[in-house]
């Protein structure tokens, strides 16, 4: 009892520590003033026209986003639910192929297609259908609506996937025989049982989209939040709108996140299943032509990124051309021996094992003490263990530089530890959910067994629940180590010394240099890509279905 | 015999090249309580879902009060359907669930008030109306789905497994409820089970389907009486069979040779091939004559209070199963066997 006490106390005092404190003293921070309450700094940022601005637009990024994301997504779902067509399976895993690169990586390949001299330009001048080059970027914002509907739009897809999936096709079949049509089955059945769904992957997609650091730097557009934040940081002892715009980002994911959990609780829409023969919808004809030419098509674009960032990581020269005028694999050799990405790859390897392994320390531990134990305080560790799931990376960076600088952790001396930490927290709340739901699953009577035949706490623990329970942990953290490996808010934040520089960091600086910079970065953010998806492959295969639940609320 | 109002004429169906129903043909009468039994995976499940218009047959015509109905949508049908998961709207409360329908029909609020309230009454649903569909109990929900299905005045009902998913208590008491909805409302049930207690019980005329076809059509006593073969006869209760060779004919009297001795039937349908197989129900039996003699072990046996029902072993090795009322078991019992004789008019011959 006396080690469970310790334990568990300890775990309070880490989430006191790394996620309470830093996130307190931004909230202190943003309503004190030289010592006074004050709600000034807040009306400042609402009132000053270039922070209004942002807010604004950052708000409409977001609603754009989520508009696109349903436009490709929600069809994609429908297609995938209702029809059974040749390469099915392999399409739905390449559909969720863009999520593995991180925007931000992407986002370098697309400039190079729709800059002013671009590949896209550069053709529509050669076909004669321009003379002048047109500016689709402009401002920048075009192009980060671009990135992150190509990177997001699979959460949409997973989502209204798995809603469909939850109820039976007879549903839909007794109101056909009730009378209604297919526009009075939609509206009244369909659209109804999918709206949770669709509403969760909303907010998600939401949330990540104005949290967004990386595409809006890459693209230099600076009226957004989040890199109104990253510029306030270099004063963030003098100027406190950094806190206030912290703060009302804070707010904004906090309340989504809460509006969405008790919305989704209120309606747990599922229905018995049975395994019937569906109509038969095997296409053929033009129908299958069409349908092989709408998947292509948002296939084809969404992989652009990816595809120009390989041929940018391959090209010598790529200037005033459609494609690279000359190849070469000499920028895969610079990754390895260049200074930088040598250091950028080594320190990526070293925080992402570290907080991988405190996230399956911590994950396991968690996990079990929320479904096994009986310990005063027990609710409390549920809430403050999901508390990551709502705080943005680029929020909780911001917390850490706030509230650690001038001590012995201060990120400008040396991030290693608050890098790891940022890590390991934001990837935490998904390894607690595997285990918990694992352990949950666990049938108690599979222990009790073990007992009843002599086994004592130790051997059933070593025996029975850890290979039970490790599958899922397994391809949890495999999934927390890709994603920690490409982490770009914290990464970009935290490291401010070159030599503490994680990859996303390391791509990020190469990028903005003018000679040879890119072609490194992006042979870097490839292997990345390659890594992240491999992972990501090796976790599917494990828990198969489940992936989807990491990019869900609920 | 009443109007006939659905035919089921000639219906073939494949998945994937791989045949399900072949050549089913049937039709149901009005006010009809008709039995579709089969094991499960033999394809009525399919049948109901072509009836009901979620699958289009590759082959034959549904008919429904003389009009082909075969490629009208489900929508425009008029067959009620209760599923076998009952398909319930989570997002509706149960009085929405049942009034979908008439709503969809665009009947005036007072006309669906007063439907409403006379379906919640027979299926009694009056208390839970209000509540969501996750809220109340199986049974209910099961009734839930057939007041929905009941409330459009279907020409037909039909319904798929509809009680497989109850327990065993709760699925006698709603099979009594579905008798008496039929009977309160007189409306022509299609019921597809495998469970031939729920057939026997319930069905005014029953089709036993084997793979793919039906096999007979007929009353539960017709069928239990006078199954058409081997599959029928062991599918509707218990049943003994003898491999036998028809020896003699006499008028309408057979008597056939087994490994048991000669035994003699009373048996009026014609009967082609020499080699039948000797069939009779347990309860087929009486205290021996002087014809028909089987004598065996007891090897066990399960009492159910009024009757009894005891396994033999003949000495030639063949197991026997017989029932009788328990007060008649000193009458069958001669030095430690069992002896009893077959009754000549209760024998069933069926043709190898």
């Amino acid at each position: 009892m006396k080690k469970k006490t310790v334990l568990f106390v300890l775990i309070l005092l880490f989430f006191f520590c790394f996620l309470i404190y830093p996130i307190s003293f931004i909230l202190v921070q943003s309503f004190y003033h030289n010592g006074e309450f004050t709600l000034e700094i807040i009306k400042i940022a609402l009132t000053n026209y270039v922070l209004r601005k942002s807010i604004i637009n950052t708000l409409l990024l977001g609603l754009i986003v989520v508009l696109t994301t349903t436009i490709i997504g929600v069809p994609l779902a429908f297609i995938f639910d209702r029809f059974t067509f040749r390469g099915k399976s392999i399409l739905r895993i390449l559909f969720l192929l863009p999520m593995i690169a991180s925007p931000f990586v992407g986002s370098i390949g697309i400039k190079q297609i729709l800059s002013r001299f671009g590949s896209l330009n550069i053709l529509l001048i050669k076909m004669g259908l321009i003379e002048t080059p047109i500016s689709f970027i402009g401002s920048g914002f075009l192009g980060i609506v671009i990135l992150q509907t190509l990177h997001l739009y699979p959460i949409m897809f997973l989502n209204i996937s798995a809603s469909l999936n939850n109820f039976d096709i007879s549903v839909e079949e007794a109101s056909y025989n009730l009378g209604a049509n297919h526009f009075q089955t939609f509206f009244k059945i369909i659209f109804p049982l999918i709206l949770p769904g669709y509403f969760a992957a909303s907010s998600i997609i939401f949330i990540w989209s104005i949290t967004d650091l990386g595409t809006p730097l890459v693209f230099e557009f600076n009226n957004l939040i989040s890199v109104k934040i990253f510029h306030n940081l270099k004063d963030i002892n003098t100027n406190p709108v950094g806190y206030a715009l912290v703060f009302i980002i804070l707010i904004l994911t906090v309340f989504l996140f809460i509006f969405t959990k008790r919305y989704l609780e209120k309606t747990p829409y599922t229905t018995g299943k049975t395994a019937i023969q569906v109509k038969e919808n095997i296409l053929s004809g033009k129908k299958l032509i069409f349908l092989y030419l709408f998947l292509y098509f948002i296939l084809f674009l969404s992989l652009i990124p990816h595809l120009t960032l390989i041929l940018y990581s391959f090209s010598k020269k790529w200037f005033f051309s459609i494609f690279p005028q000359e190849y070469t694999t000499e920028y895969y050799k610079v990754v390895f021996t260049h200074r930088l990405t040598k250091a950028g790859i080594l320190n990526s390897l070293f925080y992402s094992s570290l907080s991988t392994t405190i996230d399956i320390f911590l994950g396991f531990s968690i996990g079990y003490i929320l479904s096994r134990w009986k310990i005063k305080g027990k609710g409390f560790l549920d809430i403050l263990s999901m508390v990551p799931l709502v705080i943005p990376g680029i929020v909780l960076a911001f917390g850490y530089v706030a509230s650690f600088s001038n001590t012995i952790l201060d990120p400008k001396n040396n991030p290693i530890f608050l890098i790891i930490l940022s890590y390991s927290l934001r990837r935490l709340p998904y390894l607690i959910r595997t285990t918990y739901s694992s352990f949950l699953q666990l049938d108690r009577s599979l222990e009790e067994a073990s007992y009843s035949l002599g086994g004592d706490n130790k051997t059933t623990f070593r025996r029975i629940i850890f290979p039970l329970v490790s599958p899922g942990l397994f391809a949890g953290s495999i999934l927390a180590f890709a994603f920690s490996l490409m982490e770009v808010s914290s990464s970009l934040i935290l490291a401010v010394r070159e030599r503490f520089y994680p990859i996303s960091k390391v791509i990020y600086t190469l990028a903005g240099r003018v000679t040879d910079g890119p072609n490194t970065a992006t042979s870097l953010g490839v292997i990345g890509m390659i890594v992240t998806g491999l992972c990501l492959f090796i976790s599917t295969k494990i828990i198969s279905k489940k992936i989807g639940e990491f990019f869900r609320i609920g | 015999m009443d109007r006939e109002i659905l035919n089921v004429e000639n219906i073939d169906k494949s998945f994937d090249g791989k045949e399900v129903l072949k050549d089913i043909n049937f039709s149901v009468y009005e006010n009809d309580f008709f039995f579709i039994l089969g094991p499960s995976g033999c394809g009525k499940t399919t049948l109901l879902r072509i009836i009901a218009g979620f699958l289009e047959p590759d082959k034959g015509r549904i008919i429904l009060n003389k009009k082909d109905i075969t490629k009208v949508p489900p929508n425009k049908r008029n067959i009620g359907f209760v599923f076998q998961n009952y398909a319930l709207w989570p997002h509706m409360k149960v009085i929405d669930n049942i009034a979908y329908g008439l709503k969809i029909r665009r009947y005036t609020e007072d006309f669906i008030r007063k439907r409403l309230e006379e379906i919640l009454k027979i299926t009694k649903l009056e208390e839970v109306k209000n509540l969501y569909p996750s809220q109340i109990s199986g049974g209910q929900q099961q009734r839930v789905a057939l007041a929905r299905a009941l409330i459009i005045n279907p020409q037909v009902l039909l319904l798929d497994e509809p009680l497989s998913n109850l327990d065993a208590k709760l699925r006698d008491d709603l099979r009594r409820e579905i008798r008496r909805i039929h009977r309160e409302t007189g409306v022509t049930m299609v019921y597809v089970t495998h469970d031939q207690k729920e057939a026997m019980t319930l069905a005014k005329r029953i089709g036993i389907m084997g793979e793919k076809e039906i096999i007979q059509i007929g009353s539960p006593y017709e069928i239990y009486s006078n199954p058409k073969n081997l599959f029928v006869a062991s599918f509707v209760g218990d049943i003994n069979v003898l491999k036998g060779r028809i020896i003699e004919k006499r008028q309408d009297i057979l008597k056939i040779e087994t490994n048991e001795g000669f035994f003699f039937a009373k048996f009026k349908k014609q009967i082609n091939s020499e080699n039948v197989f000797l069939c009779f129900r347990p309860e087929s039996i009486t205290v021996s004559e002087k014809i028909n003699i089987i004598k065996g072990k007891m090897q066990d046996y399960e009492f159910y209070g009024d009757t009894v029902k005891i396994n033999l072993i003949t000495e030639k090795g063949n197991l026997i199963k017989i029932g009788i009322y328990t007060e008649d078991y000193d009458k069958f019992r001669k030095e430690g066997n069992i002896v009893f004789s077959i009754r000549e008019d209760k024998i069933i011959i069926l043709e190898e």
